[in-house]
Protein backbone atom coordinates (compact mmCIF):
# COMPACT_ATOMS: atom_id res chain seq x y z
CA UNK A 1 0.00 0.00 0.00
CA UNK A 2 3.08 2.75 1.27
CA UNK A 3 6.21 1.98 0.43
CA UNK A 4 8.68 4.90 1.70
CA UNK A 5 12.47 4.21 0.55
CA UNK A 6 15.33 6.46 2.21
CA UNK A 7 12.88 9.21 2.48
CA UNK A 8 13.95 12.39 3.84
CA UNK A 9 13.11 15.95 3.77
CA UNK A 10 15.78 18.95 4.30
CA UNK A 11 14.69 21.94 5.64
CA UNK A 12 16.96 25.37 5.27
CA UNK A 13 19.50 25.88 6.93
CA UNK A 14 19.79 22.92 8.67
CA UNK A 15 16.92 20.75 9.50
CA UNK A 16 17.02 17.25 8.04
CA UNK A 17 12.73 16.89 9.49
CA UNK A 18 12.50 13.49 8.30
CA UNK A 19 15.84 10.91 7.87
CA UNK A 20 16.86 8.00 6.02
CA UNK A 21 13.16 7.04 6.40
CA UNK A 22 11.77 3.07 5.44
CA UNK A 23 8.49 2.45 5.96
CA UNK A 24 6.34 -0.13 4.38
CA UNK A 25 2.42 -0.06 5.27
CA UNK A 26 0.15 -3.31 4.04
CA UNK A 27 -3.47 -2.46 2.93
CA UNK A 28 -5.83 -2.36 6.10
CA UNK A 29 -3.09 -2.00 8.63
CA UNK A 30 -3.97 0.62 11.29
CA UNK A 31 -0.43 2.08 11.75
CA UNK A 32 0.08 5.02 14.87
CA UNK A 33 2.92 7.12 13.90
CA UNK A 34 4.25 8.37 16.99
CA UNK A 35 6.79 11.14 18.65
CA UNK A 36 7.11 14.23 20.25
CA UNK A 37 6.88 17.24 18.82
CA UNK A 38 9.22 18.53 16.38
CA UNK A 39 10.52 14.81 15.55
CA UNK A 40 9.05 14.51 11.78
CA UNK A 41 5.86 12.30 12.46
CA UNK A 42 3.55 15.43 10.26
CA UNK A 43 6.37 16.47 7.74
CA UNK A 44 6.22 12.58 7.07
CA UNK A 45 2.01 12.79 7.01
CA UNK A 46 2.97 16.10 4.56
CA UNK A 47 4.91 14.31 2.64
CA UNK A 48 2.06 11.25 1.97
CA UNK A 49 -0.04 13.66 0.84
CA UNK A 50 2.19 15.56 -1.54
CA UNK A 51 1.55 18.82 0.46
CA UNK A 52 5.86 18.24 0.72
CA UNK A 53 8.35 16.98 -1.56
CA UNK A 54 11.23 14.58 -0.48
CA UNK A 55 14.87 15.95 -0.87
CA UNK A 56 15.99 12.03 -0.87
CA UNK A 57 14.34 8.77 -1.44
CA UNK A 58 10.94 7.20 -2.92
CA UNK A 59 7.53 7.26 -1.99
CA UNK A 60 4.81 5.15 -3.22
CA UNK A 61 1.23 4.91 -2.47
CA UNK A 62 -0.97 1.66 -4.38
CA UNK A 63 1.73 1.26 -6.94
CA UNK A 64 1.56 5.33 -7.63
CA UNK A 65 5.20 6.98 -7.12
CA UNK A 66 4.54 10.36 -6.03
CA UNK A 67 8.24 11.46 -5.00
CA UNK A 68 8.27 14.06 -8.36
CA UNK A 69 4.79 14.16 -8.02
CA UNK A 70 3.44 17.29 -11.31
CA UNK A 71 1.28 19.79 -9.55
CA UNK A 72 -1.38 19.09 -11.53
CA UNK A 73 -1.42 15.43 -10.58
CA UNK A 74 -1.53 16.34 -7.06
CA UNK A 75 -5.42 16.91 -6.63
CA UNK A 76 -5.85 13.34 -8.08
CA UNK A 77 -3.95 11.62 -5.45
CA UNK A 78 -5.48 13.87 -2.68
CA UNK A 79 -8.88 12.61 -4.06
CA UNK A 80 -8.10 9.22 -2.95
CA UNK A 81 -6.50 9.75 0.41
CA UNK A 82 -8.33 10.94 3.55
CA UNK A 83 -6.93 13.56 5.59
CA UNK A 84 -8.27 14.76 8.96
CA UNK A 85 -6.17 17.51 11.35
CA UNK A 86 -6.03 18.47 14.75
CA UNK A 87 -7.57 21.81 13.29
CA UNK A 88 -10.01 20.39 11.58
CA UNK A 89 -9.85 22.20 8.18
CA UNK A 90 -13.57 23.04 7.51
CA UNK A 91 -14.47 25.67 5.03
CA UNK A 92 -16.27 28.28 7.63
CA UNK A 93 -18.57 30.08 5.04
CA UNK A 94 -19.69 26.74 4.20
CA UNK A 95 -22.22 24.62 5.70
CA UNK A 96 -21.42 20.82 6.92
CA UNK A 97 -23.31 19.74 3.78
CA UNK A 98 -21.64 22.03 1.87
CA UNK A 99 -17.99 21.26 3.22
CA UNK A 100 -18.71 17.37 2.09
CA UNK A 101 -20.55 18.01 -1.22
CA UNK A 102 -17.65 20.20 -2.11
CA UNK A 103 -15.29 17.67 -1.57
CA UNK A 104 -17.32 15.44 -3.89
CA UNK A 105 -17.84 18.28 -6.48
CA UNK A 106 -14.35 19.06 -7.10
CA UNK A 107 -14.14 15.25 -8.61
CA UNK A 108 -17.03 16.34 -10.96
CA UNK A 109 -19.60 13.71 -9.22
CA UNK A 110 -23.55 14.73 -10.26
CA UNK A 111 -26.05 16.33 -7.79
CA UNK A 112 -27.59 13.56 -7.70
CA UNK A 113 -24.67 10.59 -6.94
CA UNK A 114 -24.03 13.62 -3.75
CA UNK A 115 -27.51 13.96 -2.19
CA UNK A 116 -27.57 10.15 -2.23
CA UNK A 117 -24.41 9.49 -0.74
CA UNK A 118 -24.15 12.49 1.52
CA UNK A 119 -26.48 11.59 4.02
CA UNK A 120 -25.02 7.61 4.74
CA UNK A 121 -21.94 9.59 5.50
CA UNK A 122 -23.38 12.08 7.47
CA UNK A 123 -24.93 9.25 9.54
CA UNK A 124 -21.56 7.19 9.87
CA UNK A 125 -20.34 10.27 11.42
CA UNK A 126 -23.63 10.54 13.39
CA UNK A 127 -24.25 14.11 12.04
CA UNK A 128 -27.08 13.48 10.13
CA UNK A 129 -29.44 16.45 11.87
CA UNK A 130 -26.35 18.88 11.92
CA UNK A 131 -26.14 19.57 7.92
CA UNK A 132 -27.01 22.44 8.17
CA UNK A 133 -25.04 24.18 10.66
CA UNK A 134 -21.64 26.00 9.95
CA UNK A 135 -18.38 24.92 11.60
CA UNK A 136 -18.65 27.59 14.18
CA UNK A 137 -22.39 26.30 15.65
CA UNK A 138 -20.73 22.51 15.96
CA UNK A 139 -18.14 21.37 19.05
CA UNK A 140 -14.47 20.24 18.37
CA UNK A 141 -16.01 16.80 18.07
CA UNK A 142 -18.36 17.31 16.15
CA UNK A 143 -16.40 19.33 13.97
CA UNK A 144 -13.51 16.51 13.60
CA UNK A 145 -16.84 14.11 12.69
CA UNK A 146 -17.85 16.28 9.71
CA UNK A 147 -14.27 16.39 8.43
CA UNK A 148 -13.70 12.47 9.22
CA UNK A 149 -16.88 12.44 6.44
CA UNK A 150 -15.56 14.49 4.21
CA UNK A 151 -12.24 12.46 4.37
CA UNK A 152 -14.76 9.67 3.81
CA UNK A 153 -16.62 11.02 0.65
CA UNK A 154 -14.36 9.26 -2.16
CA UNK A 155 -14.00 5.85 -0.67
CA UNK A 156 -10.64 6.00 0.09
CA UNK A 157 -8.08 3.44 0.39
CA UNK A 158 -5.67 5.43 2.97
CA UNK A 159 -6.58 8.09 5.78
CA UNK A 160 -4.00 10.02 7.02
CA UNK A 161 -4.96 11.48 10.76
CA UNK A 162 -2.84 14.31 11.92
CA UNK A 163 -3.10 14.76 15.61
CA UNK A 164 -6.89 14.24 15.38
CA UNK A 165 -7.41 14.31 19.11
CA UNK A 166 -5.34 17.44 19.61
CA UNK A 167 -8.09 19.92 20.35
CA UNK A 168 -10.42 17.36 21.69
CA UNK A 169 -11.20 16.79 25.27
CA UNK A 170 -10.60 12.79 26.26
CA UNK A 171 -14.11 11.55 25.39
CA UNK A 172 -14.56 13.14 22.16
CA UNK A 173 -11.09 11.66 21.52
CA UNK A 174 -12.54 8.21 22.26
CA UNK A 175 -15.29 8.56 20.01
CA UNK A 176 -13.05 9.88 17.07
CA UNK A 177 -10.75 7.03 17.69
CA UNK A 178 -13.43 4.72 17.52
CA UNK A 179 -15.05 6.04 14.36
CA UNK A 180 -11.41 5.64 12.68
CA UNK A 181 -11.02 2.04 14.11
CA UNK A 182 -14.44 0.99 12.24
CA UNK A 183 -13.62 3.25 9.20
CA UNK A 184 -10.31 0.55 9.78
CA UNK A 185 -12.21 -2.12 9.46
CA UNK A 186 -14.06 -1.34 6.16
CA UNK A 187 -10.87 -2.09 5.11
CA UNK A 188 -9.02 1.35 4.39
CA UNK A 189 -5.40 2.15 5.82
CA UNK A 190 -5.04 4.29 8.73
CA UNK A 191 -2.36 6.16 9.32
CA UNK A 192 -2.38 8.16 12.93
CA UNK A 193 -0.04 10.72 13.60
CA UNK A 194 -0.51 11.24 17.45
CA UNK A 195 1.63 12.17 20.45
CA UNK A 196 -1.48 10.77 23.05
CA UNK A 197 0.28 8.05 24.90
CA UNK A 198 -3.02 6.78 26.16
CA UNK A 199 -5.36 6.27 23.05
CA UNK A 200 -1.89 4.54 21.40
CA UNK A 201 -1.59 2.30 24.22
CA UNK A 202 -5.31 1.63 24.08
CA UNK A 203 -5.54 0.62 20.42
CA UNK A 204 -2.35 -2.22 20.42
CA UNK A 205 -1.82 -1.87 17.08
CA UNK A 206 1.14 -1.12 15.45
CA UNK A 207 2.93 1.66 16.27
CA UNK A 208 6.39 3.83 14.59
CA UNK A 209 8.19 5.88 17.13
CA UNK A 210 10.18 8.73 15.69
CA UNK A 211 12.96 10.77 17.16
CA UNK A 212 14.89 13.70 15.65
CA UNK A 213 13.70 12.38 12.16
CA UNK A 214 14.25 8.87 12.19
CA UNK A 215 11.54 5.53 13.20
CA UNK A 216 13.86 4.64 16.14
CA UNK A 217 11.18 1.67 16.86
CA UNK A 218 8.80 -0.19 15.02
CA UNK A 219 6.29 -2.93 16.54
CA UNK A 220 3.85 -4.69 15.17
CA UNK A 221 1.48 -4.45 18.37
CA UNK A 222 3.37 -1.72 20.61
CA UNK A 223 3.06 0.99 23.09
CA UNK A 224 3.86 4.42 23.60
CA UNK A 225 7.86 3.74 24.27
CA UNK A 226 8.91 7.31 24.89
CA UNK B 1 -18.11 20.90 -18.05
CA UNK B 2 -21.72 21.64 -17.45
CA UNK B 3 -21.91 20.79 -14.12
CA UNK B 4 -18.43 22.20 -13.26
CA UNK B 5 -19.85 25.73 -14.77
CA UNK B 6 -22.71 25.79 -12.92
CA UNK B 7 -21.03 24.86 -9.63
CA UNK B 8 -18.65 27.56 -10.13
CA UNK B 9 -21.57 30.19 -10.78
CA UNK B 10 -22.70 28.72 -7.82
CA UNK B 11 -19.99 28.71 -5.08
CA UNK B 12 -19.59 32.31 -6.37
CA UNK B 13 -22.96 33.47 -5.84
CA UNK B 14 -22.16 31.71 -2.31
CA UNK B 15 -19.03 33.59 -1.40
CA UNK B 16 -20.28 36.84 -2.51
CA UNK B 17 -23.83 36.61 -0.44
CA UNK B 18 -21.73 35.13 2.46
CA UNK B 19 -19.13 37.73 2.74
CA UNK B 20 -20.92 40.62 1.73
CA UNK B 21 -19.01 43.47 4.22
CA UNK B 22 -16.09 42.14 1.73
CA UNK B 23 -18.04 41.83 -1.34
CA UNK B 24 -19.22 45.48 -0.15
CA UNK B 25 -15.62 47.11 0.37
CA UNK B 26 -14.48 45.49 -2.97
CA UNK B 27 -16.92 46.79 -5.14
CA UNK B 28 -16.37 50.42 -2.96
CA UNK B 29 -13.23 50.55 -4.27
CA UNK B 30 -13.81 49.67 -7.66
CA UNK B 31 -16.38 52.55 -7.68
CA UNK B 32 -13.93 55.11 -5.95
CA UNK B 33 -11.42 53.82 -8.78
CA UNK B 34 -13.85 53.77 -11.63
CA UNK B 35 -15.18 57.62 -9.89
CA UNK B 36 -11.24 59.02 -10.35
CA UNK B 37 -11.58 57.68 -14.08
CA UNK B 38 -14.76 59.29 -14.35
CA UNK B 39 -13.52 62.67 -12.71
CA UNK B 40 -11.11 62.59 -15.45
CA UNK B 41 -12.93 62.60 -18.38
CA UNK B 42 -15.17 65.45 -16.85
CA UNK B 43 -11.80 67.45 -16.09
CA UNK B 44 -10.29 66.23 -19.86
CA UNK B 45 -13.43 67.68 -21.54
CA UNK B 46 -14.17 70.42 -19.71
CA UNK B 47 -9.99 71.81 -19.65
CA UNK B 48 -10.96 70.91 -24.06
CA UNK B 49 -13.81 72.89 -23.97
CA UNK B 50 -12.27 75.66 -22.13
CA UNK B 51 -9.61 75.99 -24.58
CA UNK B 52 -11.81 75.32 -27.42
CA UNK B 53 -14.32 78.47 -26.47
CA UNK B 54 -11.18 80.82 -25.95
CA UNK B 55 -9.91 79.93 -29.49
CA UNK B 56 -13.35 80.84 -30.58
CA UNK B 57 -13.72 83.61 -28.77
CA UNK B 58 -10.73 85.29 -30.80
CA UNK B 59 -11.60 87.30 -33.98
CA UNK B 60 -9.85 89.96 -35.48
CA UNK B 61 -11.52 93.32 -37.58
CA UNK B 62 -9.95 95.32 -40.85
CA UNK B 63 -11.51 98.36 -41.18
CA UNK B 64 -12.75 99.74 -44.56
CA UNK B 65 -11.46 103.08 -45.83
CA UNK B 66 -14.46 105.47 -45.85
CA UNK B 67 -14.77 106.15 -49.53
CA UNK B 68 -15.16 102.29 -50.17
CA UNK B 69 -18.74 101.08 -51.83
CA UNK B 70 -20.93 98.19 -51.29
CA UNK B 71 -19.92 96.56 -54.15
CA UNK B 72 -16.21 96.06 -53.22
CA UNK B 73 -17.01 95.65 -49.68
CA UNK B 74 -18.74 92.65 -51.20
CA UNK B 75 -16.24 91.43 -53.27
CA UNK B 76 -13.32 91.67 -50.79
CA UNK B 77 -15.06 89.79 -48.42
CA UNK B 78 -16.35 86.55 -50.91
CA UNK B 79 -12.70 87.03 -51.59
CA UNK B 80 -11.19 86.38 -48.66
CA UNK B 81 -13.50 83.96 -47.42
CA UNK B 82 -11.99 81.72 -49.79
CA UNK B 83 -8.90 81.68 -48.25
CA UNK B 84 -7.86 78.06 -46.88
CA UNK B 85 -7.07 79.95 -43.44
CA UNK B 86 -10.11 82.01 -42.48
CA UNK B 87 -13.23 79.97 -40.91
CA UNK B 88 -15.39 82.81 -41.45
CA UNK B 89 -15.88 86.54 -41.85
CA UNK B 90 -19.09 88.94 -41.14
CA UNK B 91 -19.54 92.31 -42.03
CA UNK B 92 -20.36 94.95 -39.57
CA UNK B 93 -21.52 98.14 -41.21
CA UNK B 94 -20.60 101.65 -39.30
CA UNK B 95 -23.76 102.19 -37.85
CA UNK B 96 -23.53 98.82 -36.26
CA UNK B 97 -20.17 99.43 -34.79
CA UNK B 98 -21.71 102.74 -33.26
CA UNK B 99 -24.29 100.96 -31.60
CA UNK B 100 -22.02 98.35 -30.51
CA UNK B 101 -19.44 100.80 -29.04
CA UNK B 102 -22.81 102.37 -27.11
CA UNK B 103 -24.10 99.28 -25.66
CA UNK B 104 -20.75 98.24 -24.30
CA UNK B 105 -19.94 102.00 -22.88
CA UNK B 106 -23.92 102.81 -21.78
CA UNK B 107 -22.65 103.62 -18.34
CA UNK B 108 -19.93 105.96 -19.40
CA UNK B 109 -22.25 109.35 -20.13
CA UNK B 110 -19.35 111.60 -21.10
CA UNK B 111 -18.09 108.95 -23.60
CA UNK B 112 -21.89 108.91 -25.04
CA UNK B 113 -22.04 112.95 -25.42
CA UNK B 114 -18.72 113.28 -27.24
CA UNK B 115 -20.38 110.31 -29.23
CA UNK B 116 -23.33 112.58 -30.29
CA UNK B 117 -21.29 115.93 -30.67
CA UNK B 118 -19.98 113.57 -33.37
CA UNK B 119 -23.28 112.96 -34.72
CA UNK B 120 -24.65 116.26 -34.73
CA UNK B 121 -21.35 116.83 -37.42
CA UNK B 122 -23.44 114.04 -39.10
CA UNK B 123 -19.72 112.08 -38.98
CA UNK B 124 -19.45 108.40 -37.70
CA UNK B 125 -15.89 107.82 -36.11
CA UNK B 126 -16.72 104.26 -36.92
CA UNK B 127 -16.31 102.81 -40.28
CA UNK B 128 -17.79 99.48 -41.36
CA UNK B 129 -14.91 96.49 -40.66
CA UNK B 130 -14.72 92.82 -41.52
CA UNK B 131 -15.10 90.92 -38.84
CA UNK B 132 -12.77 87.97 -39.58
CA UNK B 133 -12.12 84.02 -37.60
CA UNK B 134 -9.56 81.60 -38.36
CA UNK B 135 -9.87 78.43 -39.04
CA UNK B 136 -7.15 77.82 -35.88
CA UNK B 137 -5.72 80.47 -33.80
CA UNK B 138 -2.60 79.76 -35.24
CA UNK B 139 -3.12 81.11 -38.58
CA UNK B 140 -3.59 84.39 -38.21
CA UNK B 141 -0.23 85.86 -39.15
CA UNK B 142 -0.83 83.73 -42.16
CA UNK B 143 -4.00 86.15 -43.15
CA UNK B 144 -2.26 89.17 -41.83
CA UNK B 145 0.38 88.58 -45.08
CA UNK B 146 -2.78 87.33 -47.36
CA UNK B 147 -4.28 90.63 -47.08
CA UNK B 148 -0.97 92.77 -46.75
CA UNK B 149 -0.43 90.90 -50.34
CA UNK B 150 -3.71 90.96 -51.89
CA UNK B 151 -5.02 93.39 -54.84
CA UNK B 152 -7.74 95.18 -52.13
CA UNK B 153 -5.04 96.41 -49.98
CA UNK B 154 -5.94 99.91 -50.17
CA UNK B 155 -9.00 99.29 -49.45
CA UNK B 156 -9.04 98.64 -45.47
CA UNK B 157 -6.56 99.40 -42.48
CA UNK B 158 -4.98 97.01 -41.27
CA UNK B 159 -4.10 97.37 -37.28
CA UNK B 160 -0.73 95.50 -37.55
CA UNK B 161 -0.79 95.32 -33.52
CA UNK B 162 -3.69 93.39 -33.46
CA UNK B 163 -2.72 90.83 -35.45
CA UNK B 164 0.86 90.77 -33.70
CA UNK B 165 -1.10 91.10 -30.33
CA UNK B 166 -2.80 87.83 -31.71
CA UNK B 167 0.26 86.35 -32.63
CA UNK B 168 1.67 87.00 -29.55
CA UNK B 169 -1.32 85.87 -27.57
CA UNK B 170 -1.69 82.81 -29.44
CA UNK B 171 1.75 81.72 -28.91
CA UNK B 172 0.85 81.58 -25.23
CA UNK B 173 -2.55 80.35 -25.63
CA UNK B 174 -0.84 77.40 -27.60
CA UNK B 175 1.67 77.52 -24.62
CA UNK B 176 -1.60 77.74 -22.21
CA UNK B 177 -3.47 75.13 -23.33
CA UNK B 178 -0.20 72.12 -24.22
CA UNK B 179 0.97 72.77 -20.30
CA UNK B 180 -2.95 72.40 -19.66
CA UNK B 181 -2.75 69.11 -21.61
CA UNK B 182 0.29 67.92 -20.01
CA UNK B 183 -0.65 68.63 -16.52
CA UNK B 184 -3.89 66.88 -17.19
CA UNK B 185 -2.05 64.01 -18.43
CA UNK B 186 0.48 63.65 -15.67
CA UNK B 187 -2.57 64.07 -13.34
CA UNK B 188 -4.68 61.57 -15.23
CA UNK B 189 -1.75 59.00 -14.82
CA UNK B 190 -0.97 59.60 -11.13
CA UNK B 191 -4.63 59.08 -10.32
CA UNK B 192 -4.96 56.26 -12.57
CA UNK B 193 -1.57 54.52 -10.75
CA UNK B 194 -3.41 55.61 -7.62
CA UNK B 195 -6.91 53.79 -8.39
CA UNK B 196 -4.94 50.58 -10.20
CA UNK B 197 -2.98 50.16 -6.84
CA UNK B 198 -6.64 50.44 -5.05
CA UNK B 199 -7.86 47.70 -6.44
CA UNK B 200 -4.66 45.89 -6.67
CA UNK B 201 -4.24 45.55 -2.93
CA UNK B 202 -7.74 45.14 -2.31
CA UNK B 203 -8.08 42.31 -4.35
CA UNK B 204 -4.57 40.92 -2.91
CA UNK B 205 -6.39 41.86 0.63
CA UNK B 206 -9.48 39.87 -0.16
CA UNK B 207 -7.38 36.75 -1.91
CA UNK B 208 -5.66 36.78 1.66
CA UNK B 209 -8.80 36.35 3.88
CA UNK B 210 -9.43 33.46 1.46
CA UNK B 211 -5.83 31.74 1.82
CA UNK B 212 -7.09 29.18 4.65
CA UNK B 213 -10.35 28.37 2.52
CA UNK B 214 -8.08 27.74 -0.55
CA UNK B 215 -5.49 25.80 1.37
CA UNK B 216 -8.62 23.47 2.26
CA UNK B 217 -10.21 23.39 -0.70
CA UNK B 218 -6.44 22.16 -2.01
CA UNK B 219 -6.48 19.38 0.64
CA UNK B 220 -9.47 18.03 -0.65
CA UNK B 221 -9.07 17.77 -4.31
CA UNK B 222 -9.37 20.72 -5.77
CA UNK B 223 -8.08 21.26 -9.12
CA UNK B 224 -6.20 25.17 -9.60
CA UNK B 225 -8.77 26.29 -12.24
CA UNK B 226 -12.11 24.91 -9.64
CA UNK B 227 -10.52 27.24 -6.93
CA UNK B 228 -9.94 30.14 -9.42
CA UNK B 229 -12.72 30.10 -11.12
CA UNK B 230 -15.29 31.26 -8.18
CA UNK B 231 -13.03 34.04 -7.36
CA UNK B 232 -12.50 35.15 -10.89
CA UNK B 233 -16.90 35.08 -11.65
CA UNK B 234 -17.26 37.19 -8.38
CA UNK B 235 -14.42 39.83 -9.42
CA UNK B 236 -16.31 40.75 -12.60
CA UNK B 237 -19.93 40.37 -10.79
CA UNK B 238 -17.50 43.23 -7.97
CA UNK B 239 -17.09 45.32 -11.56
CA UNK B 240 -20.67 45.00 -13.19
CA UNK B 241 -21.87 46.30 -10.07
CA UNK B 242 -19.56 48.86 -9.50
CA UNK B 243 -20.26 50.27 -13.27
CA UNK B 244 -24.14 50.06 -12.52
CA UNK B 245 -23.09 52.30 -9.27
CA UNK B 246 -20.87 54.71 -11.52
CA UNK B 247 -23.63 55.05 -14.38
CA UNK B 248 -25.93 56.66 -11.79
CA UNK B 249 -23.26 58.46 -10.04
CA UNK B 250 -21.89 59.98 -13.32
CA UNK B 251 -25.66 61.22 -14.94
CA UNK B 252 -26.65 62.35 -11.45
CA UNK B 253 -23.47 64.23 -10.83
CA UNK B 254 -23.72 65.13 -14.65
CA UNK B 255 -26.77 67.04 -14.61
CA UNK B 256 -26.07 68.34 -10.69
CA UNK B 257 -23.13 70.19 -12.62
CA UNK B 258 -24.39 71.18 -15.57
CA UNK B 259 -25.74 75.10 -14.26
CA UNK B 260 -22.10 75.18 -12.91
CA UNK B 261 -20.61 74.33 -16.40
CA UNK B 262 -23.66 76.34 -18.22
CA UNK B 263 -22.46 79.34 -15.76
CA UNK B 264 -18.57 78.44 -16.51
CA UNK B 265 -18.91 78.61 -20.76
CA UNK B 266 -21.68 80.88 -20.95
CA UNK B 267 -22.67 80.36 -24.49
CA UNK B 268 -20.47 78.08 -25.17
CA UNK B 269 -21.72 75.43 -22.66
CA UNK B 270 -21.04 71.70 -23.17
CA UNK B 271 -23.40 69.34 -22.35
CA UNK B 272 -22.47 66.59 -19.77
CA UNK B 273 -25.48 64.09 -19.87
CA UNK B 274 -25.02 64.55 -23.76
CA UNK B 275 -21.79 63.73 -24.28
CA UNK B 276 -21.61 60.66 -21.71
CA UNK B 277 -24.96 59.78 -23.72
CA UNK B 278 -23.21 59.74 -26.97
CA UNK B 279 -20.27 57.99 -25.93
CA UNK B 280 -21.68 55.70 -23.50
CA UNK B 281 -20.43 52.30 -24.99
CA UNK B 282 -16.66 54.19 -25.36
CA UNK B 283 -16.47 55.03 -22.11
CA UNK B 284 -18.67 52.49 -19.53
CA UNK B 285 -17.67 49.61 -22.00
CA UNK B 286 -14.13 50.37 -21.81
CA UNK B 287 -13.58 51.10 -18.14
CA UNK B 288 -15.09 48.01 -17.72
CA UNK B 289 -13.08 46.20 -20.00
CA UNK B 290 -10.48 48.04 -18.77
CA UNK B 291 -11.25 46.87 -14.86
CA UNK B 292 -11.88 43.63 -15.70
CA UNK B 293 -9.04 43.05 -17.26
CA UNK B 294 -6.83 44.98 -14.70
CA UNK B 295 -8.56 43.39 -11.89
CA UNK B 296 -8.38 39.99 -13.05
CA UNK B 297 -4.58 39.73 -13.76
CA UNK B 298 -4.47 41.37 -10.22
CA UNK B 299 -6.36 38.71 -8.67
CA UNK B 300 -4.41 36.12 -11.00
CA UNK B 301 -1.09 37.49 -9.23
CA UNK B 302 -2.64 37.37 -5.81
CA UNK B 303 -4.06 34.06 -5.71
CA UNK B 304 -0.86 32.08 -7.71
CA UNK B 305 1.36 32.07 -4.59
CA UNK B 306 -1.86 30.31 -2.54
CA UNK B 307 -2.05 27.92 -5.32
CA UNK B 308 1.26 26.18 -5.43
CA UNK B 309 0.45 22.54 -4.74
Amino acid sequence: MIKLDNVSKFYKPDVWAVNKVSLDIDPGEFVSIVGQSGTGKSTLAKLLFAEERPTEGTIEIGGWDITDIKQHEVPYLRRQIGFIFQDFKLLPKKNIYENISFAMQTSGIDDDKIKKVLPQILKIVGLQHKAERYPNQLSGGEQQRAAIARSLVHQPKLLIADEPTGNLDSINSREIIDLLLRINHLNTTVILVTHNRDIVNSLNRRVVTMEGGRIISDQKRGRYIL
Amino acid sequence: MFVNFRRVFKFAAQDFGRNIWLSIVNITILVLALLTINFLIIFNLLTNNAIHVIKEKVDVSIYFKQNITQEQIDDLKQKISSSQYIKSVDYVSAEESLENFKQKHAQDENLLSAIEELKKDNSNVFSASLKIKAKDISMYENILNELKESQYVDLFEIDENQFQDYTLMTQRLINISDKIRFFAYILSGVFMLIAFMMVFNTIKIAIYTHRDEIGIMKLVGATENFIKAPFILNILFYNIVALIVIIGIVYLGGAFLQPIVDKLFEGYTINLVSYFNSNFIVIFFGQLLLSCVFSIISSLISIKRYLKF
